[in-house]
């Protein structure tokens, strides 16, 4: 069981040292800034720990567990799908409309919201994948470049009547029914986004695809060895396309718990920049379901704390809160690497030891 | 240092296992004192050459350490000036690491090394070349597009300042080659030059930096049997100059036929030094191994009628237009219970022919079937799911998944199999008895089936490789050089596994750089050149040396 305590060593030590050192600099900061890092910190975890910071931390971390998971997806079989944040943006504005305009009752539309947040997602990043996979364009560059054609795509989409009008100085689509909201559970006067057993199935089902299914083996396999997928039997434009694809489905759903939860339509101040977030979700929790739900919870929380850093006496040093957490996606991705390399050389060297006694024995 | 008495050349010396000692007549000792030198041993020993001069190179008790592993654990090397030494031992004996630390690569834990008599303390490969020591790698370091000249000259120019002295650099070389019968054109693309006129041209590289002492490894495993005579007559030239060879090879018959001196290395210790006349490749071959050998041969027929892989007339062009098709008109059947060999020097199509049967690589004209059953139409894995293994050329590359645990390796390319899934899951309990069986059948030496496929030595992973192949019980199996790598024991199991799978019905199609193991597995020999299979050979009557001109094109038949 020796073994054992070493794997866990290996798998904690890493974050641990990244967020141990992004309290480090972030304490640098602020000291640089005047203030006294002990009180900020202080100011932070007595705000973060209150019930209302909680729930709203838990909520807000599912959008960043999902995009983490859509961008793991690609990451597995070595495709890097920057373009989660346009494939999630487009879904939300087609599965605005969706939920308030079909007829039927309320989870009709949330299922109906849902999935077709789901197809648009895949068929945005499916554009990417079959040109990587056919034309051999590289998918950064396409996502890259798509992303760009999605904020076009969606002041289009925004500009006509169909689909949104002026309410409030501000295009908006129709608004969803109520009876088409999702449900919350009243913590202490906060609502918990119940959104979150659909993100814990998110997780489970990636974990089983990847880890468990004939699919994420050959996934996985092409993403660690192309020449040695081919040869057994994997069809490498077909993985990409279907990666793709699959990643872009559940990038679709980043937006549904702000949609079906929060704000209930589409407008042009629809939060951004999630899908990217997702990448630093799936870098610090390594493309695990695990340790990218801690990273969102922990991403999420950092970001709500550092809100009490806007009262006194710390007031104004709000940026601590993303000092946290860029430092910590730095240190997190290199602190990584030198486990991996550490934990592998000590493989070898087990195994080396191993052999060396085979040759002891038969000298013997 | 030049104090102590030198270390005579005696026929063996601290030879370890007795029942091998006492096949030869010279003194034994115990490994650890002729390592240290110092117990008095050495100068009682009797020796069978009388020297007096100083070594060129002498490595005394070199011990190497790696993390978990003892590389080199009383290494004691003397060389002869003017002498071709060999260096024999099987892989992962330690010779790489000899080679290693004499070319200043690494620096050795213990012990002392030196050259003509001065000590050295290499601290890179810089300091050796400093000292008249070079390096001819295996693996070539030339540069396609430029000249010899250019090549021989690249990091070592002539001239002042950022010019070249191009004349002057093309006079000594062409003194160079001429002093040491190199005969080259200075002037011709090295992507012009055959395998044996480029390992001409890293010679000189070495000679033109003024080397005296040239470590050559493991040279012949890229030449034909007549390019070798073509080297060993270019080594005898050097030595008759004064330059001193050191000959890392596993190839025994040809360390017989060159060597002045023999050093056999087995797991790291030099446990022998012999002289060719006094010993037998077979007598060498037990020094390496340390015990009796296995030999590849093949015993009574068990050929079918049943054709059980059909290639007729399959062509796949030259990825540049222009060129000579990369297979041309090969046509051959492998029947059940069949091992059909095709020998060649690498790059004659062998690689491709492999790729397009479990098609990885499409073909341009012809038609591959198995069973009677067409492939044109059948993707790669349904051809796997026909009952085609595949072992590829390239491990690291098309075999293995090197941070994955071996259980995931051990069912590559059959991840489809029913045996290793429940539906649309894998079955890891299934997979895991499956990769611990290979482990133990093939001896495949790893701490669990949990294990990472990169903490495992090249040995390991192909005998990996080979046992997944041939334990899910393929129909046909396609394999490029199955024992390549392995040790001794590892390969008599990979035989043994590969003649009971014949016996029970497997068409297996071997591509072997290894001629003994091609001569004596196969039922039925193809010769492939360029593309084309140019003879088809009885193994019971071929000779090793008629099937070299057969694959360089000396000799011609009607295939």
């Amino acid at each position: 069981m020796k073994f054992d305590r070493r794997k866990v060593f290996y798998a904690l030590a890493a974050p641990i040292g990244a967020f141990l050192l992004a309290i480090v600099v972030a304490g640098l900061a602020l000291v640089a800034s005047g203030k006294n890092p002990f009180v900020a910190f202080k100011q932070m975890a007595v705000y973060g720990a209150t019930v209302d910071s909680l729930v709203v931390s838990v909520n807000e971390s599912l959008a960043l567990f999902v995009a983490g998971v859509a961008v793991a997806i690609g990451m597995k079989t070595n495709l890097f799908n920057i373009g989660v944040e346009g494939q999630y943006r487009l879904a939300a504005i087609i599965a605005a409309v969706v939920g308030a305009s079909v007829p039927g009752p309320g989870f009709l539309r949330i299922i109906l919201a849902m999935l077709a947040a789901m197809i648009v997602g895949a068929m945005y990043a499916s554009i990417a994948g079959l040109l990587k996979a056919y034309r051999n364009v590289n998918e950064v560059i396409a996502t890259i470049m798509l992303n760009g054609v999605m904020t076009g795509l969606v002041a289009i989409l925004l500009k006509w009547k169909v689909i949104a009008t002026i309410r409030d100085q501000q295009l908006r689509t129709e608004r969803l029914p109520k009876s088409a909201w999702f449900p919350s559970l009243s913590i202490g006067g906060s609502q918990l986004y119940l959104w979150l057993f659909v993100a814990i199935a998110i997780g489970v089902g990636y974990h089983l695809l990847i880890n468990r299914s004939r699919f994420g083996y050959e996934l996985r396999t092409s993403g660690i060895n192309p020449g040695a997928a081919l040869a057994a039997g994997v069809n490498p434009k077909r993985m990409i396309v279907t990666t793709m694809a699959l990643s872009g489905a559940i990038a679709g759903l980043i937006g549904m718990p702000l949609l079906l939860q929060r704000q209930h339509e589409f407008t042009q101040q629809f939060q951004q920049l999630l899908g990217f977030a997702g990448i630093a979700v799936a870098l610090v929790g390594r493309q695990k379901a695990g340790g990218m739900a801690a990273a969102a919870l922990l991403f999420a929380f950092l970001t709500r704390s550092a809100q009490a850093l806007t009262s006194p006496p710390t007031r104004g040093t709000r940026e601590i809160g993303t000092i946290l957490q860029g430092t910590m996606i730095l240190a997190a991705v290199i602190a990584y690497e030198v486990v991996r390399r550490r934990a592998e050389a000590n493989a070898v060297h087990e195994a080396a030891r191993l052999t060396a006694a085979h040759h002891a024995e038969a000298a013997v | 240092m030049r104090s102590r008495p030198t270390l005579p050349l005696a026929r063996s010396w601290f030879l370890r296992s007795p029942e091998i000692s006492a096949k030869f007549n010279g003194v034994t000792q115990d490994a650890d004192t002729g390592a240290t030198g110092d117990a008095g041993g050495p100068s009682s020993f009797s020796s069978p050459i009388s020297h007096t001069a100083t070594f060129a190179i002498e490595l005394r008790a070199i011990v190497k350490r790696f993390p978990g592993v003892v590389a080199n654990d009383g290494v004691n090397v003397a060389v002869r000036p003017g002498t071709i030494h060999a260096l024999i031992g099987e892989n992962g004996a330690g010779k790489s690491t000899v080679m290693k630390i004499l070319y200043g690569a690494q620096r050795p834990d213990e012990g002392t090394i030196e050259v003509n008599g001065a000590a050295q303390h290499f601290k890179s490969p810089r300091d050796a070349i400093g000292a008249g020591i070079g390096m001819v790698f295996q693996h070539f370091m030339l540069a396609d597009n430029l000249t010899v000249l250019e090549n021989v000259i690249l990091g070592a120019e002539p001239g002042r300042g950022a010019t070249i002295d191009f004349v002057s650099a093309r006079s000594q070389l062409v003194q160079l080659a001429a002093d040491n019968g190199l005969e080259i054109d200075p002037d011709v693309f090295v992507s012009e030059l055959g395998v044996g006129e480029r390992q001409r041209v890293e010679i000189l590289k070495v000679l033109f930096r003024g080397a005296r002492i040239i470590i050559l490894d493991e040279p012949t495993a890229v030449l034909v049997p007549q390019e070798v005579d073509e080297l060993f007559d270019t080594l005898r030239e050097l030595t008759s100059t004064g330059v001193t060879i050191v000959f890392i090879s596993h190839k025994l018959d040809e360390v017989l036929a060159i060597a002045d001196d023999i050093t056999v290395m087995r797991r790291g210790k030099t446990v022998a030094t012999v002289l060719p006349t006094d010993v037998t490749a077979r007598d060498l071959a037990e020094l390496m191994v340390g015990e009796e050998l296995p030999s590849p041969a093949t015993h009574a027929s068990t050929v079918t009628d049943v054709v059980a892989l059909e290639v007729s007339g399959v062509t796949m062009k030259a990825a540049v237009s222009g060129s000579r098709p990369v297979l041309d008109n090969v046509s051959f059947v492998v029947r059940r219970g069949e091992i059909v060999g095709i020998a060649g020097v690498e790059g004659n199509g062998q690689t491709e022919l492999l790729k397009a049967i479990i098609g990885i690589d499409g073909v341009d004209g012809g038609a591959i079937s198995i069973d009677g059953r067409d492939l044109n139409e059948v993707a790669t894995a349904d051809r796997r799911s026909m009952g085609l293994g595949y072992v590829p050329e390239d491990r690291q590359r098309e075999a293995l998944l090197l941070p994955s645990p071996l259980w995931e390796n051990a069912i590559l390319g059959h991840q489809r199999s029913q045996r290793f899934t429940k539906g649309p899951w894998i079955d890891k309990d299934a997979s895991r008895a499956y990769t611990a069986e290979i482990v133990d059948t093939f001896d495949v030496r790893t701490p669990s089936v949990d294990t990472v496929a990169l903490a495992l030595s090249g040995g390991n992973q192909q005998k990996l490789i080979i046992g997944r192949e041939l334990l899910a019980e393929p129909k046909v199996l396609i394999a490029a050089h199955p024992t390549r790598g392995i040790d001794v024991g590892a390969q008599a199991a990979v035989w043994d596994a590969i003649r009971g799978a014949r016996s029970d019905g497997l068409a297996l199609l071997l591509v072997s750089a290894d001629l003994e193991e091609l001569i004596g597995l196969s039922d039925t020999l193809l010769v492939m050149l360029r593309g084309r299979i140019v003879a088809r050979l009885d193994p019971a009557t071929v000779t090793k040396s008629e099937l070299g001109e057969y694959m360089t094109g000396a000799r011609e038949v009607a295939a």
